[in-house]
């Protein structure tokens, strides 16, 4: 308890210095201090055990916490596989963490239990208590839901899906349109209670349901700036008209687009389109949208035309097609994909992705959204790194956390510090064959 | 290395041929009961292939070598005798026996000495009551088989299900109560690794309405489970092993039974079958039916019953099953000529059977479903003839052609989620939630799947010399299946593929005894052909207009396996028994083609599936000591499976769906045994106890990067019950209540010991240790017309699992009543 109400006042003395420092960034350009963060929190890392297939991590999550102080010292091995706490999912657990990593947050995914929305309090090592109270949101967005957590400190979860793809004819026979039904759920993260859902049909434009197109995924939401709307990735996906069956032909794609919700209330759904990209903005299996300090919400787009991009939503809740940022044109490469990313403050992210010809071998960049430059981050690669089902990243003060492990192979946590992007190599992560971690909480 | 093996066994194997080269001897007799002549009785010299049936006059005659023999007489609805034997050279040999009736068909074992007839000549006195049962004579012949008798089981409270889930090495997994889908699973294979055949002919002819959870034991005779390695007559590419239901044939004699039983969930079972034969013309009539229903309204309680409340939260709860009634009628007329000139059996068959069942829920419990259901009909017209010594001496002729019209139909549009109480589940708001799909399990659907299936079996066994025989055999197998769903609009439906699929197996096989037949060999070999036909309708631009365009795509893919099954007696009660198998498994339709509504993505690369089966075993034969007598056999074996055909998991799809491709990956291996012992004391009472443990092992040695998987090699695969025991006890009592009664009391366990449903150890995701324990009791009236069965399972409710996350029933008690008419 004691070391809790410590941790709150230190954490508020952080996030204090953290939007002083950004202001002062912002004013003078100095990079003056370097922000340690919260250096008394814990920082827990995720490890997907391999199902049949090397990488493929369908073999259930481990999860293992350590101090700060810890998890930068090299000399430091963790081993979450044999160390640590099995986190109750089938298959990979979808993790999220409070921003002082006191609280794991874990939604089951697929299974007798998926749907199932479970809360540990971190206690070190593989210590983690679980909540006895459970919400299962199934019923409202099936037992494999995608999810993640709002910034607005710790207080809500939003969970969507889309569901029951029907293809309408009119009464001729001839294709009308693909819709399927889409849920947005909200869940109180303190109380574990739903707070509020909604669903409805979400229709594209006449022009694009005639051609066969519909929405095919959701994911990755993302709340504004003015905390008044839910910007939510939209995965596409078409029908041939013809034949109402799924459409193998090489098709012009449409616009990057994204669904818009009224928040708290979740009503109005509306779809705003892009007219820089056609790609998806649903993303895989962690954030894909964050908010900046200069209040536009900065997206990444996956399966487009000419590699990933990240779009710029403006606070009109509008993409703004003047902002064009190609990641294959930054990194001088092709076929960029983004498997995750995350937002570090100050214009500065990192991305994990892939690219062609790589065979899925990961990298990281370094991306500049404010002068739309990005370079790869200075890390030792390896043929089998692949972030394909990366999850979680820590950012505490200037100091980004990822865990690096080759697939069967040891690595280490890398801390990359945000402002001056020295990067350094901490713990020390054992890995055992087939497996590899895919986040740090 | 294993191959080498192999064909060294089968080298020594072949180099020893032994041929009897003396003049042979004749023994005859006549057989009768105590008011007729019999004829059809099986008449046989233990451990030769010596062997004859009675004729019309009941007359028999065998010419063997001189030497000492135990022969023995069987006959259906007749204890079977056996009389030691000395033929001497040029002395043949008359004996005239007179067999008892069995009151009711009773278990070998149990039965009372047999009193010899006065006719008998001195010489026989010395009578040892033993008689080889089909089974025994089946599980001698070196394949790893196991044979249930079905005798007592129907005059009992058993589903065939049940019968088969406490046989040793056999796990049957059913997905809920009476009427629910099952999966087998044999020695640690599983799905459609294992076959499921009625009289050789494949169960999927007969289509869902006739199959185990529906043919009730009265009407099975015996159920071969083969473990492993296939004789050659079973022609079907499986790799895991085979259960073949044998159908009563009904013996030589006219009778009826009837039965009815009623217990616990409303369950009501009743079945009657019936024979008359003409013993002037030979003519054959049998006729049998079936009837049963349960509304399997047993309460669940398991960790994964929980419901809803409107704000999410998860509230554990104990509730009945509610959407889950099952209902199944059925009948079997045969028309035919048995024991006459031209056929051994001929014989015109007819299946007609309805099954309804309701769908409770999906694989897991966690999602109770109201209002699915399916509905199954077939009608089986079939043919079998069979002829010994056909046109010459030692050719036996035996075809079997099948063809079934069956269709079975499925539907799901209740748009509402129900909880474990049947009601709504209300949302946050106060409103009712819809399904997220539009229905229980799925998207709503109203969907009929026909199918027209025709599969003809011939087999031909000649007799080259007295101890070699051979067998060709051919199955052909032919599917078309159409599916239509109400629900789907006119345009999905007239761009959904078809498909057409023809299977072809031959095989041919050597049987060959040895050392006066205490050593049996079998070889076979088999050719595997399978087409697969399939029109993809397609859109093209002719001339400016969208026109439906059908793609024709043929699949044809063959491939060959061979084996052996070898045993030899080393005294009389003591026999060794090996078999090895090359299997083969081929790709399936959907594997071949894909299913595009399950975003799979075919693969027409897809080699088949290969299984290379090792068994070896040895069975010690009822070792009697005074009133004691034992017997005892264990088999271990190992399986291993490569280019296992799995579905890859893609994580960065690069068209707009998400498709999974199948692809010939994963090596596993099946290693373990199973024991089964059997006491008895006094012919009273009879102890049974068996026990199978293997594991399931996951072989691929490296990741694609060269790694060497070491925490995965070599380990248990999850969610196989790996090891798992059952016993029984029996007791029997004469004269309770009324002289000349018989009062047979049950007790049976079945243990499942606990095992992880995924690869993460977990205790969530573990079994808890299963040990269900059953009670019964039968009461034989002293007319032998009568028998009455009480039986109580699951006497101590406990939660029991065939499925992970399934709960079966709980506590239940059933009554039967049987009815025998003989001879009437």
């Amino acid at each position: 308890m004691k070391n809790r109400i410590l941790n709150f006042f230190i954490c508020a003395a952080v996030l204090t210095t953290l939007s002083l420092t950004s202001c002062n960034t912002d004013n003078d350009n100095s990079e003056d201090s370097v922000n340690p963060g919260n250096t008394d929190r814990w920082i827990t890392l995720s490890g997907a055990m391999m199902g049949t297939n090397p990488g493929d991590g369908n073999g259930g999550t481990m999860v293992y916490s350590v101090s700060v102080a810890d998890a930068k010292n090299p000399e430091k091995s963790i081993n979450v596989y044999d160390d640590g706490f099995h986190v109750r999912s089938q298959r990979t657990a979808r993790l999220q963490s409070s921003e002082d990593g006191n609280t794991l947050f874990n939604i089951a995914y697929t299974g007798p239990n998926g749907g199932e929305f479970s809360k540990y309090s971190v206690n070190g090592g593989k210590n983690h208590a679980e909540s006895d109270v459970k919400v299962n949101i199934a019923a409202y967005a099936t037992t494999a839901p995608r999810w993640v957590k709002l910034f607005d400190g710790d207080k809500t979860g939003i969970a969507v899906n889309l569901s029951g793809i029907k293809v309408t004819t009119d009464e001729n026979k001839v294709y009308k349109h693909s819709r399927g039904l889409s849920t947005v759920l909200a869940l109180h993260l303190k109380d574990v209670l739903i707070n509020n859902y909604k669903q409805y049909e979400i229709p594209f434009s006449a022009e694009e349901e005639v051609l066969g197109h519909y929405i095919s995924r959701l994911d990755g939401p993302v709340l504004n700036k003015a905390g008044n709307k839910l910007i939510i990735g939209i995965g596409k996906g078409k029908h041939n008209p013809a034949t109402g069956l799924a459409d193998a032909t090489a098709y012009t794609k449409i616009g990057a687009k994204s669904v818009v919700v009224d928040y708290p209330s979740l009503e109005n759904p509306t779809i705003i389109s892009s007219t820089i990209s056609v790609g998806n903005t649903n993303g895989y299996r962690s954030f894909n949208a964050f908010l900046g300090e200069d209040g536009n919400i900065y997206q990444a787009t996956q399966n487009d035309n000419g590699g990933s991009r990240i779009l710029k939503i403006n606070q009109n809740n509008q993409y703004d097609n003047s902002y064009v940022f190609s990641l294959d044109a930054a990194l001088g490469i092709t076929g960029t994909y983004v498997d995750a990313w995350r937002y570090a403050g100050n214009g500065i992210g990192y991305i994990l992705y892939t690219h062609d010809n790589a065979n899925g071998q990961g990298f990281i960049a370094r991306v500049d959204l404010n002068t739309q430059k990005a370079t790869i981050v200075d890390i030792p690669y390896d043929a089998d790194l692949d972030f394909g089902q990366y999850q979680g990243f820590v950012v505490n003060g200037d100091d980004v956390y990822i865990a690096i492990t080759p697939v069967g192979k040891d690595g280490n946590i890398y801390i990359i510090n945000s402002k001056t992007n020295v990067v350094t190599k901490g713990a020390k992560l054992i890995n055992k064959p087939g497996n590899h971690y895919i986040g740090v909480f | 290395m294993h191959n080498n093996a192999i064909f060294s066994i089968l080298f020594i194997l072949m180099v020893f041929p032994v041929f009897s080269q003396q003049n042979p001897t004749r023994v005859f007799g006549k057989i009768t009961s105590s008011e007729k002549v019999l004829s059809g009785i099986i008449v046989s010299l233990e451990g030769t292939s010596f062997e004859t049936k009675t004729d019309s006059e009941g007359t028999f005659s065998i010419n063997a070598p001189s030497g000492r023999y135990k022969l023995i007489c069987n006959g259906i609805g007749y204890q079977s005798q056996t009389f030691k034997v000395t033929i001497k050279k040029n002395t043949p040999k008359e004996i005239n026996i007179t067999l008892l009736p069995n009151a009711i068909a009773y278990p070998k074992e149990l039965k009372t000495k047999s009193t010899l007839s006065s006719e008998v000549p001195q010489a026989l006195n010395n009578v040892a009551i033993k008689g080889k049962s089909f089974a025994k004579k089946l599980e001698s012949k070196g394949f790893a088989v196991t044979v249930i008798e079905t005798k007592e089981a129907y005059l009992r409270n058993l589903q065939t299900n049940e019968l088969l889930n406490q046989t040793a090495g056999v796990k049957v997994r059913q997905n809920g109560g009476l009427g629910s889908s099952v999966e087998y699973n044999l020695n640690g294979m599983s799905g459609s690794s294992v076959g499921i055949f009625i009289d050789g002919i494949e169960i999927s002819t007969y289509g869902s309405s006739f199959n185990l959870n529906t043919i009730p034991p009265a009407m099975i005779e015996r159920i071969e489970v083969y473990k492993g390695v296939l004789p050659a007559h079973l022609s079907g590419d499986f790799l895991g092993g085979a259960i073949n239901v044998i159908l009563k044939k009904g013996g030589m004699r006219n009778n009826l039974t009837a039965s009815v039983s009623y217990g616990s969930f409303n369950t009501t079972q009743a079945d009657i079958s019936g024979m008359y034969r003409d013993s002037k013309t030979g003519f054959t009539a049998r006729g049998s039916g079936f009837y049963n229903y349960s509304d399997n309204n047993y309460e669940v309680w398991g960790k994964f019953v929980s419901n809803q409340l409107p704000n999410g939260r998860v509230e554990n709860v104990r509730a009945k099953r509610f959407n889950d009634a099952f209902k199944s009628v059925g009948g079997r007329l045969e028309l035919g000529f048995t024991d006459v000139k031209w056929a051994d059996n001929f014989m015109i068959n007819y299946i007609g059977s309805d099954t309804y069942k309701e769908v409770q829920h999906g694989q897991y419990m966690s999602t109770p479903y109201k209002g699915r259901f399916t509905e199954s009909q077939a009608h089986v017209i079939s043919l079998n003839y069979n002829k010994k010594n056909l046109f010459t001496k030692g050719l036996e002729f035996n075809f079997n052609g099948v063809y079934s019209d069956r269709n079975q139909y499925i539907q799901d549009t209740v748009k509402w989620a129900y909880n474990w109480f049947g009601e709504k589940v209300i949302g946050l708001h106060g409103d009712p939630l819809p399904t997220l799909n539009g229905a229980q399990q799925g998207r709503p659907t109203m969907n009929t799947i026909t199918r027209k299936i025709t599969n003809l079996r011939s087999d031909l066994q000649y007799k080259i010399a007295q101890n070699h025989k051979l067998e060709l055999n051919h199955s052909f197998y032919i599917a078309d299946r159409e599916d239509s769903d109400e629900l789907r609009n006119i345009l999905e439906s007239s761009y959904l593929a078809t498909s057409d699929i023809t299977k072809n197996v031959t095989s041919l096989g050597y049987e060959m005894q040895a050392f006066n037949s205490r050593l049996k060999t079998n070889l076979f070999g088999k050719y595997y052909r399978q087409k697969v036909e399939r029109v993809e309708p397609k859109v093209e631009v002719v001339d400016g207009q969208n026109v439906r365009v059908e793609q024709r795509i043929n699949d044809l893919r063959t491939t060959t396996g061979y084996g052996f099954a070898s045993s030899y007696s080393i005294n009389s009660t003591i026999v060794i028994l090996a078999s090895a198998e090359k299997a083969v498994r081929m790709p399936s339709e959907g594997e071949i083609f894909g299913n595009q509504a399950e975003n799979l993505v075919g693969n027409p690369n897809l080699r088949p599936e290969i299984s290379t089966n090792f068994n070896l075993g040895f069975r010690i034969d009822s070792y009697s000591v005074n009133k004691h007598r034992i017997s005892f056999s264990v088999s271990s074996f190992i399986r291993d499976t490569k280019d296992k055909i799995v579905i890859l998991s893609n994580d960065r799809p690069v068209s707009a769906v998400e498709t999974f491709p199948y692809e010939n990956l994963n090596k596993t291996q099946a290693i373990g045994f199973e024991a089964e012992m059997n006491y008895m004391l006094n012919n009273n009472l009879n102890i049974m106890l068996n026990m199978s443990k293997f594991s399931s092992l996951y072989k691929n040695k490296y990741a694609p990067n060269g790694q060497f998987l070491s925490t995965r090699y070599n380990v248990q695969l999850p969610n196989e019950p790996f090891l798992t025991a059952n016993g029984s006890v029996q007791y029997k009592m004469n004269d309770i209540l009324q002289k000349k009664s018989i009062l047979n009391l049950h007790y049976n366990f079945s243990y499942v010991h606990p095992f992880n449903t995924i690869w993460a150890k977990s205790d969530h995701f573990m079994t808890p240790p299963q040990f269900i324990q059953d009670v019964g009791a039968s009461y034989i009236f002293p007319n032998k017309k009568i028998v009455v069965s009480f039986d109580a399972k699951n006497i101590f409710n406990r939660e029991a699992y065939d499925n992970f996350a399934v709960q079966k029933p709980g506590r239940a008690f059933y009554l039967k009543l049987n009815y025998t008419i003989n001879n009437f």
